[in-house]
């Protein structure tokens, strides 16, 4: 038995509810709602964008895994391995196989890792503000993608990292997870955005954007969707709030940022946060009051190797698990890396420190209240 | 206004005085039998055991008789298959008082032997619980045949607990402990050579559960022991005690339980295709806000009750904030929320349990809504649909060009037949569609905007918050409640005799500021609550109650007055 599958059998549990005292919103508040002043948001979909379309060739092929670059060690140990793990005895069952590069990277050397590079139909967002090459200067010169719209110089090295690694191409892993919504369904918290009117009108204006992780997971309905217009309460961890950034509503598109940004899930085995920088966000506003889009940042690439790797079902630890299933080795993605790294260069060494990201998101109406009692409360 | 203009012109006197105007001397109407409520049946058990002690089991469906279950309640017996029922469910309370968990913490003695017969212990347990069930004092004969039955289960059995349990049982099925059946004596009075007075325990037993939906406490219990409680100063300070008990809000919960056919709760399904936000929480939420809102209204605020139909102020749960439109802090429990001013939301009949309720699984039904409203809340009757109505015409159908609910009801009612009932109907059942049919807010309906505006018996109205207000403004709406509270307390419909004591009634609730403790308070003291008349047909020295006479300072059996007590019986 491929003991690693069962990290995708495994769910957590997503029941966190907040403790908040109850306290209702304030009249100025309902009423700011109600005014469409201030809208809420409670994210209903968040993927990372896989060009479906066109996700370009990996013309080297595929990156392997822990389990085929050792697959002399992982035979001779498979049975006994199988043994200590169906008995309970997960460390006991770990200890056997090869040193864990996912728990230390620098246990192994680089084993290499497959980039891709040739074209892509990505979505995304000109970040830099240029058309970027790999022949420009300093390390943090990369090849920009040219949109499905035709747009171009869109950053997104995640797709260099990942581009060629299995679980992430269309109907990989990834892309059959997304599609069942189990990071919005299945998740301990969800994503708000409130979006504040500052001048213009709700259709046209120029608006402040926050955004926020909540205390708590979202409701389903009977379908498995969001329910609309259900009340969230912030995270009370202010890590989890971000600050004001500017944007604006025109001719039926969002648009807001750069903002920083920390952003909570707690999804099967991974119970993490993004950190983004100078995250920027692009939306259709939908008939029906909720919005789609892309969130485009730079992914500090620290938080990303451990969002990638830090996966625990109770003490023990699963990250080559499921580097295992989705098709790539830690070591290999840790060297990575700083190679598609394009943004935020370390003023001391140069080196770029985190790599532009595009996530996919749906949002609908919801009404967001921020923890403490009687405080301020952003609205649909 | 249906205050006749002498009334209305006293009444008005009468305030001018700053007196209360005089209780019309109105005898009650005949005497009422009627089939303790499921909800009642529970408030007896925990009564007398506790809430550790539950109820399980269905009983036999309610029987709703102009509007009121309540009235439906004095038309019942028990069928064989529901006698089996309660049966089950008092064999089930007395397995679970004598169980080995509770025995201690529940009865007052242990038995010599437990397995052996105890006749002292007996004794003590039959008269601890049976006071509670029978509401009475118990006689010497109630006890010794349980003693008897107890006594010849434990021998046979060899279990002290057995014999017990078939003495509880006995009491449990007992028709006194089902059926509240009315008792009174002969007390003629010049020209009313038919009126009767309710015995004491009667009038305990009538007035707690008018007030607290259960039996009489031991207090109320013990005036009425002591032959008191007939005495009108005696009787108006226990109401007033009962009126500021915790219980009201039980009393106040089961009346508006009953006339809002809240019952329909129990059955309330939606198809999730086209609500897929429904579920059984959130029907229940709905049901308690409604009822919250009206308690905390009438009772912890003493508030008008024609605010009921104005007030932005409710309790929300976080579902059903999503249905609402409100931001909501509680996680799990409840919030005084007030809704936007911008919102057509205002008041009762904007509350999602009316949008649910009355309405169709997959959709809103003006004409249901219109319904209800003219039953429940005016007091006026509207003749069933006939049979052989063509609804083809009315089902949503986006591809015809009726797109709104006005438009196919404005189809339906060309029919002359419909036309008639319809008219009274839908004007304000449409004026409430801006609620679908879980009471979210909506503006259109297939793309087309939905016309709220209408006119409300000679009222126009643009849209639900003024219709509201046009309910809490109509006369017909507080005499509504007068009526159906006072047929709700008594157990039948008004007589003919009774009316004028309706009449005072509304001129009273009307200088009371619309208060509703003050108009439960004026029919619990009326001389009509506490008298009856005897039905021509029952010669007064039959005895026709199944409950015997009894004398009201010991609790024994005996003949009271020169003939006997008679007791009321409604088929």
């Amino acid at each position: 038995m491929k003991y690693a599958t069962l990290f995708v059998l495994l769910l957590c549990v997503t029941g966190c509810g907040d403790k908040s005292a109850s306290v209702a919103p304030t009249d100025e508040v309902v009423a700011a709602a109600a005014e469409d002043k201030v809208r809420g948001f409670v994210f209903t979909q968040w993927a990372y964008d896989i060009p479906r379309e066109d996700p370009g060739e990996c013309p080297e092929g595929f990156n392997i895994t822990d389990e085929d670059f050792f697959s002399e060690e992982y035979a001779s140990v498979r049975e006994e391995v199988s043994r200590r793990y169906n008995a309970g005895d997960r460390e006991g069952a770990l200890e056997l196989l090869p040193e864990d590069a996912c728990r230390d990277p620098g246990v192994m050397p680089d084993p290499g890792h497959i980039l891709f590079e040739g074209s892509a139909s990505v979505d995304g967002i000109n970040l830099d503000g240029i058309d970027s090459t790999l022949a420009g200067a300093g390390q943090c010169a990369h090849e920009d993608f040219v949109s499905v719209n035709g747009e171009a110089g869109v950053d997104n090295q995640y797709w260099r990292l990942m581009g060629c690694v299995k679980g992430m191409r269309p109907d990989g892993l990834f892309d059959r997870l997304f599609d069942t919504k189990s990071t919005i369904l299945e998740n301990g918290y969800s994503t708000l955005l409130e979006i504040k009117l500052v001048s213009g009108t709700k259709t046209n204006g120029k608006v402040e954007a926050r955004l926020f992780t909540s205390a708590g997971p979202v409701t389903k309905d009977a379908n498995d969707n969001v329910v609309p217009d259900m009340s969230q309460i912030v995270h009370e961890d202010r890590m989890f709030h971000s600050a004001a950034f500017p944007g604006q509503i025109k001719d039926g598109v969002f648009t807001a940022g750069p903002v920083d940004a920390k952003l909570k899930f707690k999804v099967q085995a991974i119970d993490n946060y993004y950190y983004f920088r100078d995250l920027r966000i692009r939306a259709e506003m939908l008939p029906d009051g909720g919005m789609k889009g892309v969130l485009a940042g730079y992914w500090d690439i620290e938080n990303a190797f451990d969002f990638l790797t830090e996966v625990y079902i109770g003490p023990v630890h699963l990250g080559r698990a499921a580097a295992n299933n989705i098709g790539y080795q830690c070591a290999g993605v840790y060297h990575a890396l700083p190679r598609v790294a394009d943004g935020h260069p370390d003023p001391q060494t140069g080196a770029c420190t985190s790599m532009s990201t595009v996530i996919q998101f749906a949002a609908i109406p919801a009404f967001i209240i921020m923890p403490e009692a009687g405080s301020e409360v952003a609205a649909r | 206004m249906r205050i006749p203009s002498t009334l209305a012109v006293a009444a008005l006197i009468a305030v001018l005085l700053g007196c209360e105007a005089a209780d019309p001397t109105v005898t009650g109407g005949p005497l009422a039998m009627r089939r303790l409520t499921a909800e009642q049946y529970r408030n007896a058990i925990e009564d007398a055991f506790g809430s550790q002690v539950e109820v399980a089991g269905r009983f036999e469906p309610d029987n709703r008789r102009e509007g009121l279950n309540a009235l439906g309640a004095a038309m019942v017996a028990v069928t064989p298959s529901g006698f089996e029922q309660y049966e089950a469910i008092g064999r089930s309370i007395a397995d679970q008082v004598t169980s080995p968990e509770l025995r201690e913490q529940l009865l007052p003695c242990q038995p010599d032997t437990p397995s052996a017969a105890d006749a002292a212990c007996t004794e003590q347990v039959v008269r601890k619980f049976g006071r509670s069930l029978l509401r009475r004092p118990l006689t010497e004969e109630d006890v010794q045949a349980r003693i008897e039955a107890a006594s010849l289960a434990a021998e046979t059995q060899q279990d002290f607990y057995a014999g017990l349990r078939v003495a509880l049982v006995s009491m449990l099925v007992a028709p006194e402990f089902l059926f509240r059946v009315e008792a009174a004596q002969p007390a003629p009075s010049p020209g009313q050579e038919n009126r009767l007075e309710l015995t004491n325990l009667s009038l305990a037993s009538k007035l707690s559960y008018f007030l607290w939906n259960r039996g009489p406490d031991d207090a109320l219990l013990a005036v009425a022991q002591r032959g008191e409680l007939t005495q009108p100063a005696v009787l108006a300070r226990e109401v007033d005690r009962m009126l500021a008990s915790e219980y009201l809000v039980d009393g106040v919960r089961a009346y508006f339980e009953d006339v809002l056919l809240f019952d329909k709760f129990d059955n309330l399904s939606k198809d999730v295709g086209q609500y897929p936000i429904f579920n059984n929480r959130m029907a229940a939420d709905a049901r308690e806000q409604t009822l919250r809102f009206i308690v905390d209204h009438l009772v912890a605020q003493q508030a008008d009750y024609r605010t009921l139909f104005t007030s932005r102020t409710l309790p929300m749960t976080r579902s059903l904030g999503a249905v609402y439109g409100i931001p909501v802090r509680a996680v799990d429990g409840w919030e005084t929320a007030v809704l936007p001013q911008n919102q057509p939301r205002v008041g009762l009949l904007s509350h999602a349990s009316f949008a649910m309720l009355f309405a169709h699984p997959g959709r809103s039904s003006p004409t249901l809504r219109g319904v209800f409203l003219r039953e429940a809340l005016l007091c006026q009757s509207i003749p069933e649909a006939p049979a052989d109505i063509d609804f083809t015409q009315f089902v949503a159908d986006v591809n015809a060009v009726h797109n709104t609910a006005r438009d196919r009801l404005d189809v339906h009612s060309t029919q002359a037949s419909c036309r008639k009932c319809h008219v009274l109907t839908d004007p304000i059942g449409l004026g409430l569609e801006n609620f679908d049919g879980i009471g979210k807010l909506r503006t259109t309906e297939n793309g087309v905007p939905i016309d709220t505006s209408g006119d409300f018996d000679g009222r126009d109205f643009s849209g639900p918050a003024e219709l509201g207000q046009a309910f809490a403004d109509n006369p017909l709406v507080s005499a509504c409640l007068v009526q159906n509270l006072y047929r709700y307390a008594v157990g039948r419909e008004e007589t003919r005799g009774e009316r004028p004591l309706l009449r005072y009634l509304e001129a009273s609730f009307e200088q009371n500021s619309y208060k509703l403790t003050a108009l439960m308070r004026d029919i619990a003291v009326s001389e009509a609550f506490r008298t009856a008349t005897a039905e021509p047909q029952s010669p007064p020295e039959q005895v026709v109650s199944s409950e015997p006479a009894r004398d009201a300072e010991t609790g024994s059996s005996a003949a009271v007055g020169d003939a006997a007590t008679i007791g009321g019986k409604s088929t």
